[in-house]
């Protein structure tokens, strides 16, 4: 038996484009290159379409100029190492304010409650074996905890920046292509 | 030839020349979807000197796996569009106002059907140039569709990807945009029968 499949003049119209593209399955493809030998006003219209499309093809692409990939390269080259020069600068003056306020701590350590504490645990080591709980409780409970807490927010914003900035690593992720530029 | 992931996985280990093979392989395709879009060489360049900065910026994150030209294009494309929305008059306003919105998507049936060109025309020398002309007077959705497809070769499915519309409207862009080529090489060769 011979199985022609009967589709309608608006259901071959539509899927035209794919036909020229290639885009359609076998059975479809078939079905629409039955119907548009049987039908001279969608084949005319095919035949506006595969006319068009034959013309497009003859766009021409345009060339850059030769030397235009190495300067967009040269282009990349600066605006990383405009990136690295940002890091390193954005690194000494985080390295300058931990070193402040270690500084600080340290000189804060020099007289507070703290310095008693090692002192006394300096003069007496058996004291660290003996009673450690007490010793580590002792040194915890007078710890600056502002110095302590500076030192530590410090240290993490400079080890986000260095990523951050890191060569190869510059910028956040793009999670869609939209979000990409 | 190495493939773009693997390239870019080289230039993530810090092969310099990896980043160099990437932008010598696509600096031709990025600049002549530039090109085509803004039709100005000056800006052209400057769009795909941009794009290839945007990527290398954002290559540390790019997924391994996935294809690199649509997202590549992805870029440009966008690129192209923010371009387009700075510059303050545009030629095709009025051909972009005759009922027709950005990426709204119809079903086919609601596109008009094409009729061919006659063959006189067909045969004519000038075809050529008015086509290039007709381009340019293409609305600019339709320009990047048609250049994504015709020029650089795209599938269907990679330009909805680029351009983050439907695959039903990439197919009625393109549908369209032959129209609009031939209403305006009817009226660059007159009345058409
Ligand atoms: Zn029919």
């Amino acid at each position: 038996m011979n199985l022609i499949e009967n589709i309608s003049c608006a259901a071959a119209r539509t899927q035209l484009d794919d036909y020229i593209a290639g885009n359609i399955l076998p059975g479809d493809r078939r079905s629409v290159g039955t119907h548009l030998r049987s039908c001279s006003a969608c084949r005319e219209i095919f035949e506006a379409h595969w006319q068009m499309d034959r013309l497009l093809m003859l766009l021409p692409r345009t060339f850059p100029r030769e030397t235009l990939a190495n300067e967009i390269l040269v282009r990349v080259d600066r605006a990383d190492l405009r990136q690295r020069w940002i890091a390193l600068a954005g690194s000494v003056v985080w390295g300058v304010l931990i070193l402040w306020v270690l500084y600080s701590t340290w000189l804060g350590l020099q007289e507070g409650p703290l310095a008693e504490v090692i002192n006394m645990v300096m003069n007496e080591p058996a004291l660290l074996w003996r009673f450690p709980l007490e010793v580590i409780g002792a040194i915890l409970e007078n710890l600056p905890i502002f110095e302590f807490a500076s030192i530590v927010i410090l240290v993490s914003v400079g080890v986000w920046l260095l990523r951050r900035y890191l060569p190869g690593n510059m910028g956040p992720a793009p999670r869609s292509m939209r979000e990409a530029t | 030839m190495e493939t773009e992931n693997n390239l870019i996985q080289a230039h993530l280990r810090g092969d310099r020349q990896a980043f160099r093979e990437l932008v010598e392989r696509h600096t031709p395709g990025i600049y002549n979807l530039a090109y085509q879009y803004t039709r100005d060489q000056m800006e052209a360049e400057n769009l795909t000197q941009e794009t290839f900065l945007r990527v290398y910026r954002a290559l540390s994150r790019f997924r391994p796996g996935s294809p690199f030209r649509p997202w590549l294009f992805a870029i440009a494309a966008n690129l192209c569009r923010n371009w387009s929305r700075q510059q303050k008059e545009t030629s095709f306003t009025e051909l972009n106002s005759q009922g027709e919105t950005d990426d709204q998507p119809l079903p086919m049936e609601q596109v008009q059907d094409l009729l061919p060109l006659p063959g006189e025309i067909l045969e004519t020398e000038e075809l050529y140039s008015a086509l290039q002309d007709a381009f340019e007077h293409l609305p600019e959705h339709y320009r990047l569709v048609v250049i994504l497809y015709y020029t650089e070769g795209l599938s269907y499915d990679d330009i909805a990807q680029v351009l983050n519309i439907p695959l039903n409207t990439v197919r009625t862009h393109l549908r369209r945009a032959k129209q609009h080529l031939r209403q305006i090489l009817e009226q660059e060769f007159g009345a058409l029968s």
